[in-house]
């Protein structure tokens, strides 16, 4: 009876873990992340979303193609990882428009680019003790409406 | 035992648990696992490395990280320029149902929704509601009407085509809609092959229109396709396996070929260098564009 409820302990262990697991493979879906922020960026206007997979350590850059003088918020989103992630926006010839490093907590960045061309919202992410961990990163893109 | 806990415990750290669920759900499961003593219960061990797949490789993880332009936003920066409508250069919609192949729907999907976007915002409900109900058919067709019934968008549409307000948020969403479950669902081909189309029948919208106005707005915003013009034919060329992509992918470098011609000064770190195209450079584009979409696009009869 004593071994049948650790057996029973145990089990429970190894099914919450793969709750849990599962939960963090669903949060890195594009329409799990879109049902979270449609209404979170109003008053802007969702417009779309990139997300992925990347090794914990690693630094990822994200392309977002944005048009001259339109409004745009972008919204950043990371899951998985051990310690904050540094988020720079920066452009194709890695001029820096903006960083998170003055306030780790900032969660997204608005602005009116003077110039339509690529910016890349860049994730550095802080090293794991596991060198095959994953985290995920997204980034929202919301506009003022059309 | 101990080995055991330890097992677990480097597994938690690896993935993050999300531990405000743990507490939440662990008294539910408890009592589920242990809910008397009967000795035959199983306990099956879960193997962690089957949930996230090893197999994934550098070139799945990089894959669609790039947010590409809707096509209402392009839709209306061309209106503000300028860009009038014109029916004449929208697709025969009433032709939706002549196209059998996969390819030539789902391409005919990305020229729709281009068409959608072009006649609604500028009032022509109607057609933009027989648009709509095209794209719904060609999804059908291609096994991703899901994207259409999630949100009643057709319905919906219908029901509000006055409110030019809500039409836009429609047209929004559905384009939004679309580029999520395509990707969530492995796509891949459908998605490409009717973003491509869409930019073309963009291009080849407002390649027209310059040509016959000569506007200069609409001439830069043209050559402001080129950003999104890269990065499809560098997602297809990471596709290239795929028997329809070849050519598709030679069309656009075609075209982006005659659309660097018009890049006349460089860009600066801060702004746009010149961008301008001769009467004879638009009407190679348009020209092109044309016999390009002609390939699958039905002619007006």
């Amino acid at each position: 009876m004593k071994n049948l409820n650790l057996l029973c302990i145990l089990g429970a262990f190894t099914f919450l873990m793969n709750v849990s697991l599962d939960a963090t493979a669903q949060q890195c879906k594009l329409k799990q992340i879109k049902k979270e922020y449609k209404n979170k960026v109003e008053p802007y206007v969702f417009e779309g979303v990139a997300s992925g997979y990347i090794f914990t350590g690693e630094t990822k850059r994200i392309p977002v193609t944005l048009y001259a003088n339109q409004k745009y918020r972008l919204y950043f989103f990371t899951d998985g990882f051990d310690g904050p992630v540094t988020i720079n926006i920066i452009t194709r010839n890695k001029f820096l428009v903006w960083s998170n490093k003055e306030n780790m907590m900032e969660d997204h960045f608005t602005f009116v680019p003077k110039k339509s061309d690529d910016y890349f919202v860049e994730f550095v992410t802080p090293k794991s003790s596991d060198e095959d961990a994953r985290g995920c990163v997204a980034v929202i893109l919301a506009s003022r409406g059309f | 035992m101990g080995e055991f806990f330890l097992f677990l415990h480097k597994r938690m750290l690896k993935f993050k648990m999300n531990y405000s669920k743990f507490v939440l759900i662990a008294p539910l499961t408890l009592l589920m696992a242990c809910g008397g003593g009967n000795d035959s219960a199983k306990v099956e061990d879960v193997d962690v490395d089957k949930i996230h797949s090893s197999t994934m490789t550098k070139k799945d993880l990089d894959n669609f990280m790039h947010i590409l332009p809707s096509h209402l936003r392009v839709a209306m920066m061309f209106k503000n320029a300028g860009v009038n409508y014109n029916a004449t250069v929208v697709a025969d919609v009433a032709k939706h149902t002549t196209f059998e192949k996969p390819y030539d729907q789902a391409y005919m999907l990305g020229v729709y929704s281009v068409d959608l976007a072009y006649s609604a915002i500028n009032n022509q409900t109607q057609q933009s509601v027989n648009f709509m109900k095209a794209g719904k058919y060609l999804a059908q067709q291609l096994g991703i009407e899901q994207i259409y019934e999630a949100n009643n968008t057709l319905s919906r549409f219908e029901a509000n085509m006055e409110d030019i307000d809500s039409v836009k948020n429609l047209i929004n969403d559905l384009f939004t809609e679309t580029d999520v479950f395509l990707k969530d669902n492995d796509k891949l081909d459908v998605l490409l092959i009717s973003m491509s189309a869409g930019w073309l029948e963009a291009v080849y919208i407002s390649s027209n229109l310059a040509a016959q106005t000569g506007k200069q707005e609409i001439i830069s915003l043209i050559g402001d396709q080129r950003l999104s013009l890269s990065h499809l034919i560098s997602m297809m060329n990471s596709h290239a396996e795929h028997a329809d992509f070849g050519t598709l992918i030679a069309d656009l470098e075609s075209v982006q070929k005659e659309l660097e011609k018009g890049q006349k000064t460089p860009d600066t770190e801060t702004e746009a260098g010149v961008y301008n195209l001769s009467k004879d450079e638009l009407q190679s584009i348009v020209k092109l564009v044309e016999s390009i979409r002609g390939k699958v696009v039905a002619i007006k009869s």
